[in-house]
Protein backbone atom coordinates (compact mmCIF):
# COMPACT_ATOMS: atom_id res chain seq x y z
CA UNK A 1 0.00 0.00 0.00
CA UNK A 2 1.37 3.21 -0.75
CA UNK A 3 1.00 6.00 1.96
CA UNK A 4 1.99 9.69 1.27
CA UNK A 5 0.76 11.63 5.42
CA UNK A 6 -0.46 8.16 6.38
CA UNK A 7 -3.03 8.12 3.76
CA UNK A 8 -3.59 5.53 1.22
CA UNK A 9 -3.32 6.60 -2.64
CA UNK A 10 -3.71 5.30 -6.10
CA UNK A 11 -0.38 3.45 -7.20
CA UNK A 12 0.88 5.47 -10.32
CA UNK A 13 3.11 2.97 -11.15
CA UNK A 14 3.19 1.98 -14.93
CA UNK A 15 1.54 0.79 -16.57
CA UNK A 16 -1.54 2.25 -15.33
CA UNK A 17 0.02 5.89 -14.47
CA UNK A 18 -1.72 7.50 -16.94
CA UNK A 19 -5.30 7.07 -14.84
CA UNK A 20 -3.86 8.84 -12.25
CA UNK A 21 -3.15 11.64 -14.84
CA UNK A 22 -5.85 11.69 -16.06
CA UNK A 23 -7.56 12.24 -12.63
CA UNK A 24 -5.29 15.53 -12.03
CA UNK A 25 -7.05 17.04 -15.07
CA UNK A 26 -10.71 15.45 -14.09
CA UNK A 27 -11.30 13.31 -16.81
CA UNK A 28 -11.61 9.30 -15.72
CA UNK A 29 -9.77 7.31 -18.26
CA UNK A 30 -10.13 3.32 -19.46
CA UNK A 31 -8.23 1.32 -21.05
CA UNK A 32 -9.40 -0.02 -24.65
CA UNK A 33 -7.96 -2.95 -25.96
CA UNK A 34 -6.08 -1.78 -29.54
CA UNK A 35 -6.77 -5.61 -30.90
CA UNK A 36 -10.53 -6.24 -30.05
CA UNK A 37 -11.78 -2.81 -28.81
CA UNK A 38 -12.87 -4.10 -25.45
CA UNK A 39 -13.00 -1.50 -22.36
CA UNK A 40 -11.75 -2.45 -19.71
CA UNK A 41 -9.42 -0.63 -16.78
CA UNK A 42 -6.58 -2.30 -14.14
CA UNK A 43 -5.67 -5.25 -16.50
CA UNK A 44 -2.32 -5.72 -17.75
CA UNK A 45 -3.61 -8.35 -20.79
CA UNK A 46 -6.91 -7.53 -22.28
CA UNK A 47 -9.21 -9.51 -20.34
CA UNK A 48 -10.70 -11.22 -23.44
CA UNK A 49 -8.03 -11.57 -26.13
CA UNK A 50 -4.92 -11.03 -23.69
CA UNK A 51 -3.14 -8.55 -25.80
CA UNK A 52 -1.56 -6.64 -24.03
CA UNK A 53 -1.47 -3.24 -25.85
CA UNK A 54 -4.01 -0.15 -24.80
CA UNK A 55 -5.52 3.28 -25.36
CA UNK A 56 -6.29 5.36 -22.29
CA UNK A 57 -9.73 6.86 -23.90
CA UNK A 58 -11.78 9.09 -21.63
CA UNK A 59 -14.96 7.80 -20.31
CA UNK A 60 -18.18 9.16 -20.40
CA UNK A 61 -18.33 9.43 -16.62
CA UNK A 62 -21.51 7.88 -15.78
CA UNK A 63 -22.99 4.34 -14.86
CA UNK A 64 -25.03 3.05 -12.10
CA UNK A 65 -24.93 2.03 -8.67
CA UNK A 66 -23.82 -1.96 -8.62
CA UNK A 67 -24.23 -2.37 -4.54
CA UNK A 68 -22.66 -0.17 -1.61
CA UNK A 69 -21.78 0.03 1.82
CA UNK A 70 -21.67 2.29 4.76
CA UNK A 71 -18.42 1.44 6.76
CA UNK A 72 -19.20 2.22 10.31
CA UNK A 73 -15.50 1.28 11.24
CA UNK A 74 -12.24 2.36 10.16
CA UNK A 75 -9.59 -0.25 8.98
CA UNK A 76 -7.37 2.15 8.29
CA UNK A 77 -6.60 5.80 10.88
CA UNK A 78 -6.90 7.71 7.48
CA UNK A 79 -10.29 7.30 7.31
CA UNK A 80 -11.50 7.48 11.10
CA UNK A 81 -12.28 11.10 10.95
CA UNK A 82 -14.86 10.43 7.52
CA UNK A 83 -17.05 7.90 9.55
CA UNK A 84 -19.90 6.68 8.57
CA UNK A 85 -18.79 6.94 5.04
CA UNK A 86 -20.14 5.15 1.77
CA UNK A 87 -18.48 3.41 -0.44
CA UNK A 88 -19.96 1.49 -3.51
CA UNK A 89 -19.11 -0.08 -6.77
CA UNK A 90 -20.21 1.92 -10.14
CA UNK A 91 -20.72 0.50 -13.28
CA UNK A 92 -19.85 2.62 -15.82
CA UNK A 93 -21.81 2.96 -19.28
CA UNK A 94 -19.21 1.47 -20.71
CA UNK A 95 -18.97 -1.78 -19.11
CA UNK A 96 -15.91 -1.43 -16.17
CA UNK A 97 -16.91 -1.62 -12.62
CA UNK A 98 -15.03 0.85 -10.42
CA UNK A 99 -14.97 0.93 -6.69
CA UNK A 100 -15.60 4.85 -4.91
CA UNK A 101 -16.65 6.43 -2.14
CA UNK A 102 -20.35 7.75 -2.59
CA UNK A 103 -20.91 11.36 -1.47
CA UNK A 104 -24.65 11.06 -2.06
CA UNK A 105 -26.44 11.12 1.21
CA UNK A 106 -26.32 7.28 2.25
CA UNK A 107 -30.39 6.98 3.14
CA UNK A 108 -30.70 7.68 -0.53
CA UNK A 109 -28.74 4.93 -2.22
CA UNK A 110 -30.12 2.03 -4.29
CA UNK A 111 -28.60 -0.38 -6.68
CA UNK A 112 -29.08 1.47 -10.60
CA UNK A 113 -29.36 4.79 -8.90
CA UNK A 114 -27.94 6.64 -12.05
CA UNK A 115 -24.25 7.93 -10.78
CA UNK A 116 -21.23 10.20 -12.27
CA UNK A 117 -18.04 11.28 -11.29
CA UNK A 118 -18.08 13.79 -8.23
CA UNK A 119 -15.33 16.07 -9.34
CA UNK A 120 -15.55 18.16 -6.18
CA UNK A 121 -14.23 15.49 -3.99
CA UNK A 122 -12.14 13.58 -6.49
CA UNK A 123 -8.11 13.83 -5.96
CA UNK A 124 -5.78 12.51 -8.10
CA UNK A 125 -4.17 9.76 -6.00
CA UNK A 126 -7.74 8.95 -4.78
CA UNK A 127 -10.36 9.25 -3.66
CA UNK A 128 -12.57 8.90 -6.21
CA UNK A 129 -15.87 9.73 -5.85
CA UNK A 130 -18.91 9.40 -7.06
CA UNK A 131 -22.63 11.12 -6.60
CA UNK A 132 -26.11 10.74 -7.54
CA UNK A 133 -26.75 11.94 -11.44
CA UNK A 134 -29.32 13.56 -11.38
CA UNK A 135 -29.44 14.49 -15.14
CA UNK B 1 10.04 -30.59 9.62
CA UNK B 2 9.86 -28.03 12.41
CA UNK B 3 7.46 -30.94 14.21
CA UNK B 4 10.19 -33.20 14.32
CA UNK B 5 9.50 -35.21 11.40
CA UNK B 6 10.97 -37.40 9.39
CA UNK B 7 11.40 -39.03 6.00
CA UNK B 8 8.04 -37.76 4.96
CA UNK B 9 6.52 -38.74 1.43
CA UNK B 10 4.52 -36.08 1.20
CA UNK B 11 4.26 -32.56 2.29
CA UNK B 12 2.72 -29.55 0.90
CA UNK B 13 1.72 -25.70 1.77
CA UNK B 14 -2.05 -24.96 0.62
CA UNK B 15 -2.56 -21.54 0.10
CA UNK B 16 -6.33 -21.11 -0.87
CA UNK B 17 -7.76 -18.99 1.27
CA UNK B 18 -10.92 -19.87 3.37
CA UNK B 19 -11.54 -23.25 1.02
CA UNK B 20 -7.81 -24.13 2.02
CA UNK B 21 -9.08 -26.39 4.93
CA UNK B 22 -11.21 -28.61 2.20
CA UNK B 23 -9.04 -28.29 0.25
CA UNK B 24 -6.04 -29.81 2.34
CA UNK B 25 -8.90 -32.86 3.03
CA UNK B 26 -9.65 -32.95 -1.11
CA UNK B 27 -5.86 -33.40 -2.36
CA UNK B 28 -4.96 -35.56 0.92
CA UNK B 29 -8.13 -38.14 -0.09
CA UNK B 30 -6.34 -37.85 -3.62
CA UNK B 31 -2.78 -38.26 -2.73
CA UNK B 32 -3.91 -41.54 -0.71
CA UNK B 33 -6.10 -42.64 -3.53
CA UNK B 34 -3.15 -42.27 -5.83
CA UNK B 35 -0.64 -44.13 -3.96
CA UNK B 36 1.35 -41.19 -2.85
CA UNK B 37 1.28 -41.77 0.91
CA UNK B 38 -1.01 -43.83 3.52
CA UNK B 39 -1.83 -41.11 6.11
CA UNK B 40 -1.93 -37.74 5.88
CA UNK B 41 -1.85 -35.31 8.63
CA UNK B 42 -3.86 -32.15 7.28
CA UNK B 43 -3.04 -29.01 9.67
CA UNK B 44 -4.18 -25.44 9.71
CA UNK B 45 -3.31 -22.99 13.18
CA UNK B 46 -3.44 -19.18 12.88
CA UNK B 47 -2.93 -16.25 15.30
CA UNK B 48 -4.34 -13.75 13.93
CA UNK B 49 -5.07 -11.63 18.01
CA UNK B 50 -2.11 -9.91 18.84
CA UNK B 51 -1.41 -7.72 21.59
CA UNK B 52 -2.72 -3.94 21.15
CA UNK B 53 -4.78 -5.04 18.24
CA UNK B 54 -8.72 -5.13 17.88
CA UNK B 55 -10.12 -8.56 17.04
CA UNK B 56 -11.81 -6.68 13.79
CA UNK B 57 -8.22 -5.05 13.00
CA UNK B 58 -7.24 -9.06 12.11
CA UNK B 59 -8.43 -9.47 8.63
CA UNK B 60 -8.67 -5.96 7.87
CA UNK B 61 -6.16 -6.16 5.11
CA UNK B 62 -4.20 -3.61 5.38
CA UNK B 63 -1.84 -4.78 3.64
CA UNK B 64 -1.90 -4.48 -0.58
CA UNK B 65 -4.50 -6.98 -1.45
CA UNK B 66 -5.78 -6.88 -5.01
CA UNK B 67 -7.81 -4.74 -6.47
CA UNK B 68 -10.87 -6.06 -7.58
CA UNK B 69 -12.55 -3.31 -9.04
CA UNK B 70 -10.42 -0.68 -11.11
CA UNK B 71 -6.46 -0.48 -10.52
CA UNK B 72 -4.27 -0.96 -7.76
CA UNK B 73 -4.59 0.73 -4.91
CA UNK B 74 -7.99 2.43 -6.04
CA UNK B 75 -9.67 0.14 -2.85
CA UNK B 76 -7.89 1.68 -0.58
CA UNK B 77 -7.70 5.31 -1.58
CA UNK B 78 -11.18 4.73 -1.15
CA UNK B 79 -11.51 3.33 2.37
CA UNK B 80 -12.23 -0.17 1.22
CA UNK B 81 -10.01 -2.75 2.88
CA UNK B 82 -10.77 -6.21 4.08
CA UNK B 83 -13.25 -8.73 4.39
CA UNK B 84 -15.97 -7.59 6.18
CA UNK B 85 -16.12 -4.88 3.55
CA UNK B 86 -16.42 -6.77 0.78
CA UNK B 87 -18.98 -9.12 1.40
CA UNK B 88 -21.22 -6.37 2.64
CA UNK B 89 -20.71 -5.21 -0.78
CA UNK B 90 -21.90 -8.93 -1.71
CA UNK B 91 -24.94 -9.15 0.46
CA UNK B 92 -26.29 -5.41 0.20
CA UNK B 93 -25.93 -6.86 -3.63
CA UNK B 94 -28.59 -9.62 -3.00
CA UNK B 95 -30.61 -7.34 -0.69
CA UNK B 96 -31.13 -5.48 -3.43
CA UNK B 97 -31.84 -7.97 -6.36
CA UNK B 98 -33.85 -9.78 -3.82
CA UNK B 99 -35.37 -8.35 -1.56
CA UNK B 100 -33.43 -9.89 1.01
CA UNK B 101 -33.74 -8.01 4.50
CA UNK B 102 -31.37 -7.73 8.04
CA UNK B 103 -33.89 -10.14 9.27
CA UNK B 104 -32.73 -12.83 7.46
CA UNK B 105 -29.37 -12.31 8.37
CA UNK B 106 -30.45 -12.52 11.48
CA UNK B 107 -32.24 -15.75 11.50
CA UNK B 108 -28.51 -16.86 10.57
CA UNK B 109 -27.00 -15.35 13.50
CA UNK B 110 -29.54 -16.08 16.14
CA UNK B 111 -29.70 -20.04 14.90
CA UNK B 112 -25.43 -20.17 15.52
CA UNK B 113 -25.89 -19.07 18.94
CA UNK B 114 -28.78 -22.13 19.62
CA UNK B 115 -26.57 -24.06 18.35
CA UNK B 116 -23.21 -22.70 20.47
CA UNK B 117 -25.44 -23.14 23.81
CA UNK B 118 -24.97 -26.55 23.13
CA UNK B 119 -20.68 -26.33 22.18
CA UNK B 120 -18.28 -26.34 25.11
CA UNK B 121 -15.78 -25.34 23.06
CA UNK B 122 -18.47 -22.01 21.33
CA UNK B 123 -17.20 -18.39 22.58
CA UNK B 124 -20.62 -16.88 22.37
CA UNK B 125 -23.03 -18.99 24.43
CA UNK B 126 -25.04 -16.55 26.01
CA UNK B 127 -28.82 -16.40 24.67
CA UNK B 128 -29.47 -14.33 21.45
CA UNK B 129 -32.50 -12.14 20.50
CA UNK B 130 -33.18 -10.58 17.62
CA UNK B 131 -33.42 -6.97 19.94
CA UNK B 132 -29.82 -7.95 20.86
CA UNK B 133 -28.99 -8.23 17.51
CA UNK B 134 -30.48 -5.07 16.28
CA UNK B 135 -29.08 -3.55 19.02
CA UNK B 136 -25.64 -4.41 17.80
CA UNK B 137 -23.32 -1.62 15.98
CA UNK B 138 -22.85 -1.56 12.60
CA UNK B 139 -19.51 -2.57 10.98
CA UNK B 140 -19.65 -2.20 7.35
CA UNK B 141 -23.70 -1.69 6.45
CA UNK B 142 -25.67 -4.38 6.48
CA UNK B 143 -23.75 -6.03 8.41
CA UNK B 144 -23.29 -5.56 12.10
CA UNK B 145 -20.70 -7.04 14.72
CA UNK B 146 -23.06 -10.05 15.13
CA UNK B 147 -22.56 -10.83 11.72
CA UNK B 148 -18.86 -11.41 11.63
CA UNK B 149 -16.97 -14.26 13.07
CA UNK B 150 -14.87 -14.11 16.00
CA UNK B 151 -11.34 -14.78 15.43
CA UNK B 152 -9.27 -16.64 17.98
CA UNK B 153 -5.75 -17.95 17.76
CA UNK B 154 -5.59 -21.93 17.39
CA UNK B 155 -5.02 -24.92 15.30
CA UNK B 156 -6.68 -27.61 14.33
CA UNK B 157 -5.35 -31.51 12.43
CA UNK B 158 -7.14 -33.65 10.98
CA UNK B 159 -6.21 -37.02 10.03
CA UNK B 160 -6.48 -37.76 6.41
CA UNK B 161 -5.88 -42.63 5.72
CA UNK B 162 -6.41 -44.83 3.92
CA UNK B 163 -9.69 -47.29 4.08
CA UNK B 164 -7.73 -49.82 5.43
CA UNK B 165 -6.22 -47.88 8.38
CA UNK B 166 -8.89 -45.71 8.81
CA UNK B 167 -11.11 -48.92 9.88
CA UNK B 168 -8.69 -49.92 12.39
CA UNK B 169 -9.81 -46.63 14.63
CA UNK B 170 -13.70 -46.08 16.31
CA UNK B 171 -15.53 -43.94 14.20
CA UNK B 172 -13.97 -43.07 10.93
CA UNK B 173 -15.35 -40.37 8.85
CA UNK B 174 -15.22 -41.09 4.70
CA UNK B 175 -14.75 -38.69 2.23
CA UNK B 176 -17.51 -39.13 0.18
CA UNK B 177 -18.10 -36.61 -2.52
CA UNK B 178 -15.25 -33.37 -3.21
CA UNK B 179 -15.68 -30.40 -5.79
CA UNK B 180 -14.40 -26.99 -6.09
CA UNK B 181 -15.51 -23.69 -7.90
CA UNK B 182 -13.65 -21.15 -8.67
CA UNK B 183 -15.58 -18.34 -11.06
CA UNK B 184 -12.91 -15.69 -10.88
CA UNK B 185 -13.60 -11.68 -9.91
CA UNK B 186 -14.75 -10.19 -13.37
CA UNK B 187 -16.22 -6.95 -12.32
CA UNK B 188 -17.67 -5.66 -15.47
CA UNK B 189 -21.37 -5.58 -16.43
CA UNK B 190 -23.53 -8.51 -16.61
CA UNK B 191 -20.90 -10.33 -14.17
CA UNK B 192 -23.01 -11.05 -10.30
CA UNK B 193 -20.54 -13.25 -8.73
CA UNK B 194 -21.59 -11.63 -5.32
CA UNK B 195 -25.13 -13.61 -5.55
CA UNK B 196 -24.02 -16.92 -7.76
CA UNK B 197 -20.74 -17.94 -6.04
CA UNK B 198 -18.65 -20.72 -7.02
CA UNK B 199 -20.75 -22.85 -4.80
CA UNK B 200 -23.13 -23.29 -7.39
CA UNK B 201 -20.62 -25.40 -9.33
CA UNK B 202 -18.21 -26.55 -6.24
CA UNK B 203 -21.98 -28.34 -4.56
CA UNK B 204 -23.67 -30.17 -7.25
CA UNK B 205 -19.84 -31.45 -8.23
CA UNK B 206 -19.66 -32.91 -4.70
CA UNK B 207 -23.49 -34.32 -4.44
CA UNK B 208 -22.93 -36.10 -7.62
CA UNK B 209 -19.68 -37.86 -6.54
CA UNK B 210 -21.00 -38.73 -3.80
CA UNK B 211 -24.46 -39.80 -5.70
CA UNK B 212 -26.58 -38.10 -3.37
CA UNK B 213 -29.40 -34.95 -4.07
CA UNK B 214 -29.80 -32.17 -2.34
CA UNK B 215 -32.58 -33.30 -0.39
CA UNK B 216 -30.24 -36.36 1.04
CA UNK B 217 -28.01 -34.12 3.04
CA UNK B 218 -29.39 -34.41 6.63
CA UNK B 219 -26.26 -31.58 8.50
CA UNK B 220 -24.53 -28.41 6.93
CA UNK B 221 -21.25 -27.32 7.75
CA UNK B 222 -20.93 -23.96 6.18
CA UNK B 223 -18.08 -21.91 6.08
CA UNK B 224 -19.80 -18.39 8.15
CA UNK B 225 -17.17 -15.89 8.35
CA UNK B 226 -20.21 -13.70 7.39
CA UNK B 227 -24.47 -14.64 7.72
CA UNK B 228 -24.32 -13.52 4.32
CA UNK B 229 -22.20 -16.67 3.27
CA UNK B 230 -24.37 -19.04 4.96
CA UNK B 231 -27.17 -17.98 3.18
CA UNK B 232 -25.82 -17.35 -0.27
CA UNK B 233 -24.02 -21.30 0.06
CA UNK B 234 -27.53 -22.76 0.68
CA UNK B 235 -28.89 -21.55 -2.47
CA UNK B 236 -25.88 -21.88 -5.04
CA UNK B 237 -26.03 -25.67 -3.41
CA UNK B 238 -29.52 -25.95 -4.22
CA UNK B 239 -31.45 -25.99 -0.72
CA UNK B 240 -33.56 -23.46 -2.44
CA UNK B 241 -34.19 -21.37 -5.31
CA UNK B 242 -31.78 -18.47 -5.89
CA UNK B 243 -32.91 -15.58 -4.47
CA UNK B 244 -35.08 -17.13 -2.00
CA UNK B 245 -32.22 -17.58 1.27
CA UNK B 246 -34.11 -15.37 3.00
CA UNK B 247 -37.23 -17.07 3.65
CA UNK B 248 -35.48 -20.78 3.72
CA UNK B 249 -33.43 -19.67 6.60
CA UNK B 250 -36.71 -18.26 8.21
CA UNK B 251 -38.29 -19.97 11.28
CA UNK B 252 -35.37 -21.83 12.96
CA UNK B 253 -34.60 -24.23 9.96
CA UNK B 254 -30.83 -24.08 10.62
CA UNK B 255 -31.34 -23.98 14.61
CA UNK B 256 -31.42 -26.90 16.86
CA UNK B 257 -34.66 -28.96 16.05
CA UNK B 258 -34.65 -26.93 12.76
CA UNK B 259 -35.33 -29.15 9.49
CA UNK B 260 -31.45 -28.93 8.20
CA UNK B 261 -29.23 -28.34 11.02
CA UNK B 262 -26.69 -26.11 10.02
CA UNK B 263 -23.66 -25.03 11.66
CA UNK B 264 -23.98 -27.15 14.80
CA UNK B 265 -21.34 -26.07 16.81
CA UNK B 266 -22.34 -22.40 16.43
CA UNK B 267 -20.18 -21.88 13.44
CA UNK B 268 -17.67 -18.64 12.74
CA UNK B 269 -20.52 -16.84 14.07
CA UNK B 270 -20.50 -17.95 17.46
CA UNK B 271 -18.26 -20.68 18.34
CA UNK B 272 -14.62 -19.90 16.86
CA UNK B 273 -13.35 -18.71 13.37
CA UNK B 274 -10.20 -21.13 12.48
CA UNK B 275 -11.25 -20.74 8.71
CA UNK B 276 -12.31 -23.68 6.65
CA UNK B 277 -11.43 -25.56 9.76
CA UNK B 278 -14.34 -24.80 11.95
CA UNK B 279 -16.94 -26.23 10.03
CA UNK B 280 -14.62 -29.05 9.44
CA UNK B 281 -13.93 -29.94 12.57
CA UNK B 282 -17.84 -29.87 13.87
CA UNK B 283 -18.55 -31.91 10.77
CA UNK B 284 -16.41 -34.83 11.82
CA UNK B 285 -17.82 -34.69 15.02
CA UNK B 286 -21.04 -35.18 13.57
CA UNK B 287 -20.76 -37.57 10.99
CA UNK B 288 -18.87 -39.95 14.31
CA UNK B 289 -21.68 -39.49 15.99
CA UNK B 290 -19.71 -37.78 18.71
CA UNK B 291 -20.86 -34.07 19.22
CA UNK B 292 -22.23 -34.59 22.54
CA UNK B 293 -25.69 -32.62 23.64
CA UNK B 294 -25.77 -31.31 20.07
CA UNK B 295 -25.40 -34.14 18.41
CA UNK B 296 -27.77 -34.95 15.18
CA UNK B 297 -29.41 -37.73 14.62
CA UNK B 298 -29.39 -39.04 11.33
CA UNK B 299 -26.31 -37.88 10.42
CA UNK B 300 -24.90 -40.19 7.65
CA UNK B 301 -24.44 -37.32 4.87
CA UNK B 302 -22.59 -34.17 5.94
CA UNK B 303 -22.07 -31.47 4.06
CA UNK B 304 -19.16 -29.27 4.20
CA UNK B 305 -18.21 -25.94 2.70
CA UNK B 306 -15.17 -23.63 2.74
CA UNK B 307 -15.41 -20.21 0.84
CA UNK B 308 -12.79 -18.02 0.27
CA UNK B 309 -11.39 -14.41 -1.44
CA UNK B 310 -14.43 -12.56 -2.29
CA UNK B 311 -17.05 -15.57 -2.25
CA UNK B 312 -15.00 -16.26 -5.48
CA UNK B 313 -13.27 -19.09 -4.31
CA UNK B 314 -15.15 -22.24 -2.91
CA UNK B 315 -14.83 -25.95 -2.00
CA UNK B 316 -17.01 -28.99 -0.77
CA UNK B 317 -16.77 -31.84 0.95
CA UNK B 318 -19.68 -34.67 1.48
CA UNK B 319 -18.73 -36.69 4.63
CA UNK B 320 -20.28 -39.69 6.40
CA UNK B 321 -20.03 -42.48 8.96
CA UNK B 322 -20.61 -44.78 5.96
CA UNK B 323 -18.04 -46.22 3.75
CA UNK B 324 -20.74 -46.03 0.77
CA UNK B 325 -24.32 -44.79 1.10
CA UNK B 326 -25.66 -47.47 -1.49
Amino acid sequence: MILVDDRPLIDDAEPFSPFVAGLARQTLLLQHCTTCATVQLGRLRCEKCLHATFRWVRSGERGHLHTFTVLHRAFHPAFTASLPYAVGVVELAEGPRLSAILTTDAARLRAAMPMRVDWTATQARGPLCFMEDDR
Amino acid sequence: MVAGLRDLRLLNHISANGTSAAQMIQLATLAIEGGLASCVACVFADTPLRGGRRSGEAFAGGGRTPGYTGIPGLEQANGLFGAVASHALAARRHMERFGTTSADFANVALACREWAAKNPLALKRDPLSLADYEASPYVAEPFRILDCALPVNGAVVLIVASADIAMTVEHPVFVLGMGQGHPGNGQRAGWDAEVVTGAATSGPAAFAMAGISVDDIQICELYDAFTYITLVTLEDYGFCPKGEGGAFVADGRLAPGGALPTNTGGGQLSSYYLQGMTPLAEAVLQARGSAGERQVWPHDVVVVSGSGGRLDQHATLVLSPHESLR
